[in-house]
């Protein structure tokens, strides 16, 4: 060996170092990430072509026979471990490929290894004749000459399988829409494996008077799945900055939003069903009155909240889930002070894949002042609906003495019936009694009069109760017969039998009737004395609700006063204060419904109203 | 007056009062009978005594006020007691104007209400004398040939004998024999008598002679 610069010795040994910093590399990858077989393959591979070179490089300086027979033998074991690496890249990396074929392969180069190392020289030679040397790149090299072992078309076989593995795979690449991909590493593995084979058989048939240049094929091969690899780290790194990118922009919009929800003075708050944890911001803490290192807990949450809520939130929160997941309620807080807190709790209910609930998200805020606002405007709500309907009551009181008067004048007149028949000499008992009846039958009517009247009169709270439509028309009706008698009003009525009971209040309703029965008398009082007659109608909607109408044959409405009506202090009478159906309005919206007024087609003026079976609205 | 020959109808659309007051009339030895209806008192024929109506003002239908009209317009003899529980001043002004005996607001006192059934009834009474007085007369009158009518009215007007023969171009003694018939068929003795009886019949008008 000369000390002058060699070409053979520089390109064997660059090509072994290349191969062997690419296979240290992976290897490194590989440890850092034992789940990316792709990298742990290819530091097999790298590392046999790069093995490969080297004992290449070994054999051209090779002193003997025997030598070179060696290095040849022990080549075939970072071949076999190439091929099959090489195999197993495509199937687990590329995701492509035979798994018979590659399972044929591995077995085919792994039972070549036997002749190879039970033959008296390797595999690739029965005998070696002859050590050559020749000169390559200005430099003497060895090569040997020899008869071929017949075993060596195992090899051969594998590497036909190989060729044909690839081509394989590389459709599959090319099928599935990789086609870039497909023609470069599939195209580049054939291609090379081509070349490696064709270079094998050449230089031991001697056709080729060159050294072993496998290992420059396989070079080809390690690129062209380093280049595959690299693509991946290159994703990866893209996906990594992009990751960081998004939390950052993630931790902004929570910066954000946190600053939002305590400027609202939202609590925020997450529960873990599965783990039965809850999770809770400072000011969703302040608002529960729970200390900002307590430990929540969903009971300890449940019994600050108002015994009577608990029920409906319980009720809304299994609706959630049943339903689309969103849930909104509102329920009272009792703080440990004693202290009575309203709270607004919306949130959302998360699902696993099998629609089990998993977390539950949401915010509470406070609305203690809004809900008192709600509730002295309710209350004075309260005041006027019954201002109004005493009023009325006041406009009716003849109405009402004759509903009185009558029974009682029934029962003094059996009364002292019964002690004129008392002075008689022949006691008749059986009239007595009879009159007695009469008596008791009255007083009953007398105190079922003043039983409507009291109710009607009392200032109650709100209560929504299944009631019967027509029982409320025919009631009113009951009040106001002599009233409407005394203007020759008559009422007629179409209450279809029965009607489902919906959920209403009594009073309210009868003072809506009331106020447009009269309203209705009202308006026709000019008529003549034959074309006054109401009705009052009601029906079924299907699935909506039911109706209630009054309709009267008087002078209408001017349409642009249909809407006019129910302002308060509208009123073209001369008695009342023109809030009677502005009150209606009222009502009937707290019932979820509406109040219109039409114009008949023919003559008179129609007041209509829908009560839904279901109500929504926020008292 | 005898309350059993005297009949008193209640016509009140309110049963239960109906019931009550007839019940007390009953006991207390009225006779009584109950309509539901003005239609219904009116489809049934007229007592034969003394009556009078309990009549309530409001009820469906012809209503109290317009069933008093009614019997006005029919000359019945039932007198009208109007009841109600529903008293209104427009009203019971109008029922006192057309007629009626009294305005009783519900519930009345029972001494109140046979105070006004005597009243009614007695009233109902002299109104059948008068009646059937003034059919006694017309019937007296219908017996006079239209000569000795003619001179019955000239009598009844204040002639003397004279000036009737005058007014009726006839001799004074034609005048007397016709005088001393009418005087003889219509069974009184003097003029004055005479006079009371015309009036009975009502068939006289000062000042102008006609017959109703």
């Amino acid at each position: 060996m000369t000390l002058q610069m060699s070409w053979v010795t520089l390109l064997w040994s660059m090509n072994a170092a290349a191969c062997l910093t690419l296979a240290v590399v992976n290897l490194i990858v590989w440890l850092n990430a034992r789940n990316e077989w792709g990298h742990l393959l290819f530091f097999a591979a790298a590392a046999s072509a790069s093995t490969i070179a080297i004992l290449e490089l070994l054999g051209m300086h090779a002193g003997s026979i025997l030598e070179f027979s060696n290095l040849l033998r022990w080549a075939h074991v970072p071949y076999c471990v190439l091929i099959v690496s090489i195999v197993w890249f495509a199937r687990i990396f590329m995701g492509a490929g035979r798994i018979w074929l590659a399972w044929t392969i591995t077995g085919l180069r792994t039972v070549a290894l036997l002749p190879n190392f039970l033959a008296t020289y390797n595999l690739n030679y029965g005998q070696v004749t002859a050590l050559k040397h020749i000169r390559l790149l200005g430099e003497d090299i060895t090569i040997i000459e020899g008869k071929l072992n017949p075993w060596m078309s195992l090899g051969q076989l594998s590497s036909l399988l190989l060729l044909a593995y690839l081509l394989d795979a590389s459709r599959t690449i090319w099928r599935r829409g990789e086609k870039r991909r497909a023609l470069f590493f599939g195209g580049s593995l054939i291609l090379f494996t081509l070349f490696a084979a064709l270079d094998v058989v050449l230089v031991q048939m001697n056709v080729l008077q060159l050294p072993y240049m496998v290992s420059f094929a396989f070079f080809g091969i390690i690129v062209v799945m380093a280049y595959e690899l690299s693509r991946d780290v290159i994703r990866a790194s893209r996906l990594s900055r992009e990751l960081r990118a998004t939390e950052a922009g993630l931790r902004e919009t929570q910066q954000r939003l946190s600053l939002a929800a305590d400027a609202a003075h939202l609590g925020i708050w997450v529960r873990d069903l599965k783990k039965d944890e809850i999770w809770a911001s400072e000011n969703w803490r302040d608002l529960f009155g729970f200390t900002h290192t307590e430990e929540l807990i969903f009971e300890r949450i449940l019994e600050r909240m108002h015994p009577e809520d608990r029920a409906i939130f319980n009720q809304n929160f299994t609706k959630a889930i049943s339903s689309d997941g969103h849930y909104e309620t509102e329920y009272r807080l009792i703080l440990p002070n004693g202290q009575m807190r309203w709270i607004s709790s919306r949130g959302r209910v998360e699902t696993n894949g099998g629609g089990a609930p998993k977390l539950l998200r949401g915010i509470s805020v406070d609305i203690t002042d809004r809900k008192r606002a709600e509730l002295e405007v309710a209350q004075q709500r309260n005041e006027l609906t019954h201002l109004t309907r005493v009023t009325m009551l006041g406009e009716l009181s003849g109405s009402i003495a004759h509903e009185l008067n009558q029974p009682l004048t029934a029962i003094l007149c059996n009364a002292k019936a019964i002690g004129h028949l008392l002075d008689q000499e022949r006691i008749d008992l059986g009239e007595i009694r009879e009159a007695l009846k009469d008596i008791v039958a009255e007083d009953k009517r007398a105190g079922e009069v003043i039983h409507r009247l009291r109710l009607l009169l009392t200032k109650g709270e709100v209560q929504f109760q299944p009631v019967d439509l027509n029982e409320i028309v025919e009631e009113v009706l009951k009040l106001v017969r002599v009233d409407l008698g005394r203007h020759g009003v008559t009422a007629q009525t179409e209450l279809p039998p029965g009607l489902p009971k919906i959920d209403a209040d009594r009073v309210h309703l009868q003072q809506v009737v009331l106020n447009l029965v009269l309203n209705a008398a009202d308006a026709m009082a000019n008529n003549p004395a034959d074309s006054r007659a109401l009705i009052v109608r009601t029906g079924h909607l299907k699935d909506e609700g039911l109706f209630l109408s009054v309709t009267d044959d008087g002078i209408g409405i001017a349409p642009e006063q249909l809407e006019k009506v129910f302002e308060p202090f509208y009123t073209t009478k001369s008695h009342g204060m023109g809030l009677g159906l502005s009150v209606c309005r009222t009502i009937v919206a707290a019932h979820g419904g509406k109040l219109l007024a039409t114009n008949n087609p023919t003559r008179g003026a129609t007041f209509r109203f829908v009560l839904p079976f279901v109500r929504e609205v926020r008292a | 007056m005898k309350k059993e020959l005297s009949v008193i109808s209640v016509v009140d659309d309110d049963s239960s009062v109906r019931k009550g007051l007839v019940r007390l009339l009953q006991v207390t030895g009225y006779t009584a009978r109950n309509f539901d209806s003005a239609t219904s008192f009116l489809k049934h024929p007229a007592a034969d005594g003394p009556s009078c109506v309990i009549l309530d003002v409001h009820m469906p239908g012809l209503t109290g006020l317009e069933l008093q009209t009614e019997l006005t317009r029919l000359q019945r003899d039932e007198q009208i007691i109007f009841i109600t529980a529903h008293p209104a001043v427009p009203m019971s002004v109008q029922a006192m104007k057309g007629g009626a005996v009294d305005f009783l607001i519900k519930p009345f006192e029972e001494a109140e209400l046979y105070a006004a059934i005597e009243r009614a009834l007695a009233r109902s009474n002299e109104q059948r004398r008068a009646r059937s007085a003034r059919t006694a007369a017309r019937a007296l009158l219908d017996s006079l040939t239209p000569r000795e009518f003619e001179v019955l009215q000239l009598v009844v007007a204040g002639l003397l004998n004279k000036q009737i023969a005058d007014e009726l171009h006839s001799a004074i003694s034609t005048i007397k024999v016709h005088r001393g018939r009418v005087m003889e068929k219509l069974g009184v003795a003097s003029v004055p008598d005479l006079v009371r009886l015309v009036e009975t019949a009502g068939v006289y008008t000062p000042g102008k002679t006609k017959v109703v």
